[in-house]
């Protein structure tokens, strides 16, 4: 059994625990948000919040996240209601075919967290370990660019 | 370096060991022994922790099953110095830091887990490597004493300060 914080709410899962946190959060609790890339930590498509910081959720075992806060794409936005950098990224029309995407919004988010108006530079070493096999950085960097200028730093939530 | 190591992997096993010859013959004084060989008692509870974490955050490229072995060609972690070396750090160094991108040529990459795992998780797993995979006696501290979990757990926590932020 180990207790999982996702998104704020507490779950109790009966897996294995050593299953990796992303196969819980699809298989189980259904938030398919992150994705299964590579599974060996080398794409970051399966990028989620631990502790707000960023961790590659196909690399980490659920008995590794037992008390911690695990947060997913899932909590930044709505279809209807994206977050700042869900926003972002749709206007700058940042995703080809999307898979990374979930990946590099959280990324970003954590960076964006903690430093609301990093450098370009900043924001490039901190973006590094995830790809996009579509080649669509430039948009990906421009969306996250363009929220890191907003001089509101509440609005990253 | 790198370089170097893939040059020398295409090397014709006598020419390996007699390169290992002559280098062991400049140890001066001797090199030190490597620890004993043991056997881990079969399902050792203190080994679990270190067991599941290994299974879901190391496996998936260190498994003897894993495709990453059989692609690389790569030696087991039983033969890493990290694991049967007569410290704990540089395998503490690893699990933390991964090993980054080269970004020119040839490149061995592995990501870094300091966020992902607490500095007790990080200690299991190298209880867990040196025992079961590496098949060696514990690690010892500066006055011979076995190094338990906790008092490796204590090494991560210095070299997690040590670490530049």
């Amino acid at each position: 059994m180990t207790t999982l914080t996702v998104n704020g709410v507490s779950h109790t899962l009966a897996i294995d625990p050593s299953t990796p946190l992303l196969y819980a959060l699809r298989n189980q609790l259904e938030l398919n948000g992150a994705k299964f890339g590579c599974g060996l930590g080398q794409c970051g498509a399966c990028t989620v919040l631990v502790d707000d910081q960023p961790v590659f959720g196909c690399l980490t075992p659920l008995a590794a996240c037992a008390g911690r806060k695990v947060r997913t794409i899932e909590s930044l936005g709505t279809q209807a209601k994206p977050g700042a950098l869900q926003a972002a990224f749709i206007k700058h029309q940042a995703a080809q075919c999307g898979y990374c995407i979930a990946g590099m919004v959280m990324r970003a988010q954590a960076l964006l967290e903690k430093n609301p108006h990093p450098t370009e530079a900043q924001i490039r070493t901190h973006m590094e370990p995830n790809l996009c096999r579509c080649g669509t950085h430039m948009r990906i960097l421009g969306a996250i660019r363009e929220v890191a200028q907003k001089t509101n730093a509440a609005s990253h939530k | 370096m790198a370089p170097v190591a893939h040059s020398l992997s295409t090397t014709p096993p006598e020419d390996a060991a007699a390169i290992a010859h002559y280098i062991m013959s400049l140890q001066n004084p001797e090199a030190m022994p490597a620890a004993a060989v043991i056997k881990p008692a079969a399902n050792d509870p203190a080994l679990l922790p270190g067991r599941t974490l290994f299974a879901g955050a190391c496996a998936g490229c260190h498994s003897s099953a894993a495709p990453m072995m059989a692609a690389g060609g790569r030696p087991s972690l039983a033969l890493s110095s990290a694991v049967a070396g007569p410290r704990p750090d540089n395998l503490i160094q690893t699990i933390l830091n991964g090993l980054p991108w080269a970004h020119t040529g040839q490149s061995s990459y592995m990501p870094p887990f300091a966020v992902t795992l607490s500095d007790a998780q990080v200690a299991s797993i190298a209880v867990y490597l040196r025992a079961e995979i590496g098949q060696r006696a514990p690690w010892q501290d500066d006055q011979q004493r076995p190094l338990d979990a906790r008092g490796i757990e204590q090494r991560v926590t210095a070299i997690r300060k040590e670490n530049p932020q």
